[in-house]
């Protein structure tokens, strides 16, 4: 059993979170959902990199939401393999 | 001890209900089965494959350990690596193997009836193509989530990896051409579909200009714009096909939209990717998941017959839509579903860099490909709902069954399906088009299979044209979208095969080496598609069946890795999990390659290159032909594409001979000599998918 962590967002669908996750209040799930809809068609997700940044790199300015995008789709694009057939 | 027995049961119970629809499937020979019981009884061998076979990979084969740090932790940037829920990560997984492939090899393979496409699909998955899936997935988490070309150097040498990197450059250009040839034959002489496909692209942009300039990074209120104006424009596409205005505007032939495609895609490719491409990505995504799950309900509200019979008598090689016998053609158009090669340069790009857990790779991996083989099924279910003289009308080309609905009926009806001409043209003004016949390259004819099963779930007769042109849309809008994106990638391949040779080509901050790339990535891909629209004998019968020789021969060289890996991880006695598969593929697909290379007519390219260059050379025209100069084009063609199978032959003996060399290397030294990255230990219970 995982014990949910501070960082944590929203349920784990059908994990052992999934008790912890129900007393979650509706702001988190709904983070969540946003996030998941990104993820799952592969849109780059500002509040994520936001959150590292600042883990990793407290000193340093982050970009903003407006040139983050800029540069999140341009290199998920100019590296990313093929589509499948 | 409940929970056991509880889940022992549940188990015995799937058992129990797969062999009940597998049993109704197999009992009712000579009746028509329910399409459900066909479905039922997919879903439940997967869900046994992936309870026990997976489980077994899993724990013995691979040894996934969630004690090992993944790289999306130990390398978390935010960006690239992001450490993410399962679920969610194998909603992306799929999103993104999943495309047009599992859509058309399907539907062609119902010319033999849907019994052996669905075993191979089934068995196919769950013993090759969701192992190769799962397996590469684990070797790429391992390294740091680096791609197949870049494994297969560490592990088999830079030759091979070099080898590898060409023939994913040719299959790629391949299989851009079969899409492009999908879309253009379902687009020609339809001004309903062709307008709806063409508003995508102004809609794409304000879409990009939305969510770039406007609103940065809202992509939910984009997505649902565009997701509204999509549906606006396939209604108002019938007021269009109606028009004697507009209808013209959008009426085009086949080799005018084969340029069309090809001028599409080279300036597509080289827009900046906010603007058109990104937008596009999202919305097709939304509309692949959204009308996954619509067909899965509408097959179980309808709950159609399936009027394929199991078998037809084209197993012995004769049929209409591709030429070869059962074995080994089914299996190389069957690709996608059962296994692809594709996958893995996706299990292999940016799904390994997502993993919060070693465990996780299970269901992203395996499981994902499950569920696109699911898909397949469902494709091959629309197919064989309907009426095999209809799907016999749309499937076969005009050089066997005419241009006229009492030209093919006739024919039809000799193959034994009785159809009248009335049916032909009824169907199609069902869906509000001109024709349906020579509608070669499965996507119209799953359109059709869709709109009927959809129609008959929501909105009746009236909705069926509406149907169907948004499963035609549905289509044409990831396959231009994987138009796009191949030709992207496709640049970036090239650019770093000329860079080895002249270096400043390979320069991709330069626009004319951009320029030139693209340009050649576009003409090399372009060329069959036009070819395919003007060479009487050519187009998706002839390119299709390359495509799948070239992609059974990826998923081959994924394996001999997976296969070598095992082996340099001194886990020989589990090899057969990968060696199976590998033997198999190798002998299809060699064969295969051996049949399209020495085979007399219809199969053999080279054989019907010689027939076309000998007649053309006495000066006589041989039916489809009308003229000298198209005979000499066919004779081109077909020497072209059997030069191609030469290629994808020896590509793949050469890479089964360094995999041999390397695993005979590592089966000698007493120690595993496989190159992962270090060990890093994980946090115990810290969940780390997340970030706000």
């Amino acid at each position: 059993m995982r014990p949910p962590t501070e960082d944590f967002i929203g349920p784990n669908f059908l994990g052992p979170d999934a008790a912890a996750a129900a007393v979650r209040a509706w702001p988190q799930r709904l983070a969540f959902i946003r996030q998941a809809f990104r993820r799952i068609i592969g849109a780059p997700d500002y509040e994520v990199y936001l959150a590292r940044h600042r883990q990793i790199h407290p000193e340093a300015p982050p970009l903003s939401e407006k040139e983050f995008f800029r540069f999140a789709i341009e290199r998920r694009y100019s590296k990313a393999g093929p589509r499948c057939c | 001890m409940n929970n056991r027995l509880l889940s022992s049961l549940g188990w015995l119970l799937v058992a129990l209900v797969g062999a009940i629809a597998l049993a109704a499937v197999a009992l009712n020979r000579g009746e028509t089965v329910s399409a459900v019981w066909l479905v039922t009884a997919s879903l439940c061998i997967y869900f046994i494959g992936y309870r026990f076979y997976s489980k077994f990979i899993a724990e013995r084969v691979l040894q996934l350990d969630d004690g090992r740090m993944t790289p999306a932790v130990s390398r978390n940037d935010g960006l690239d690596y992001v450490p993410t829920n399962k679920w969610v990560l194998y909603g992306h997984h799929f999103a993104a193997i999943a495309g047009a492939g599992p859509l058309v090899g399907p539907v062609l393979a119902a010319q033999m009836g849907y019994l052996p496409g669905t075993i191979w699909i089934l068995v196919g998955v769950i013993v090759a193509g969701a192992v190769q899936d799962f397996m590469v997935l684990f070797c790429s988490m391992r390294r740091d989530g680096r791609s197949l070309g870049e494994m297969i150097k560490m592990e088999m040498g830079p030759v091979a990896g070099g080898i590898a990197l060409v023939g994913a450059l040719a299959i790629m250009i391949i299989i851009l051409a079969a899409l492009g040839l999908v879309v253009v034959k379902a687009l020609g002489e339809s001004p309903w579909g062709t307008f709806t496909v063409v508003v995508t692209i102004p809609l794409a942009m304000v879409m990009g200009v939305y969510m770039r300039h406007l609103r940065p990074g809202k992509i939910g209120e984009a997505s649902a714009f565009g997701v509204i104006v999509l549906l606006l424009a396939i209604g108002y596409g019938q007021h269009v096909a109606e028009s004697p205005t507009l209808g013209p505007l959008f009426t085009y032939s086949a080799p005018q939209l084969a340029w069309a495609i090809i001028i599409y895609g080279a300036v597509a490719s080289m827009l900046p990717v906010w603007l058109l491409l990104a937008p596009r990505d999202y919305l097709s995504t939304f509309l692949k998941i959204g009308v996954v799950t619509a067909l899965a309900i509408g097959i179980y509200i309808v709950a159609p017959d399936l009027k394929m019979p199991a078998t037809t008598r084209f197993i012995d090689g004769t049929g209409p839509v591709f030429s070869g016998t059962l074995f080994p053609f089914l299996f190389i158009t069957i690709a996608c579903g059962a296994v692809s090669g594709f996958h893995a340069l996706i299990s292999s790009g940016t799904t390994p860099k997502l993993i919060e857990r070693e465990s996780h790779a299970r269901v992203i991996g395996y499981g994902g490909m499950l569920t696109e083989s699911f898909v397949a099924i469902m494709a091959l279910t629309a197919a064989c709902v309907l009426d095999p003289g209809i799907y016999f009308a749309m499937n076969s080309p005009a050089a066997v069954i005419g241009n006229t609905p009492e030209k093919a009926s006739q024919v039809i009806g000799q193959w034994g399906w009785a159809i009248t001409p009335e049916m032909i043209t009824q169907t199609a003004k069902d869906i509000g088009e001109h024709t349906i016949l020579n509608r070669a390259g499965g996507a119209p004819t799953l359109a059709v299979g869709m709109a009927q099963i959809m129609s008959a779930a929501v909105g009746g007769q009236t909705l069926q044209a509406f149907w169907y042109h948004f499963a035609i849309l549905f289509e044409a809008l990831f396959i231009l979208t994987a138009v796009d994106a191949g030709t992207r990638a496709g640049r970036f391949m090239i650019q770093d095969l000329l860079g080895t040779v002249y270096p400043p080509l390979g320069r991709t901050d330069s626009l004319s080496a951009n320029v030139i790339a693209t340009v050649l990535c576009v003409a090399m891909w372009g060329y069959f598609v036009y070819q395919g629209t003007i060479d009487p004998l050519g187009g998706v019968n002839t390119l299709w069946p390359l495509f799948g020789i070239g992609n059974q021969m990826l998923a081959g060289i994924a394996l001999l890795l997976c296969t070598t890996v095992l082996i340099k991880m001194k886990r020989e006695r589990y090899i057969w999990v990968t060696l199976v598969p590998t033997a198999w593929l190798l002998i299809c697909t060699l064969s295969a390659g051996w049949q399209k290379i020495f085979a007399g007519l219809p199969v053999g390219f080279f054989a019907i290159a010689q027939k076309y260059s000998d007649a053309a050379a006495a000066g006589t025209v041989l039916a489809p032909a009308k003229t000298v100069a198209e005979m000499q084009r066919v004779a081109f063609n077909n020497y072209l594409c059997g030069a191609i199978t030469v290629m994808f032959v020896l590509l793949v003996v050469s890479m089964a001979v360094f995999a041999i060399r390397m695993s005979l290397k590592a089966i000698a030294n007493p120690n595993p000599s496989v190159k992962e990255s270090p060990y890093q230990p994980a946090q115990p219970g810290v969940s780390y998918a997340t970030a706000h």
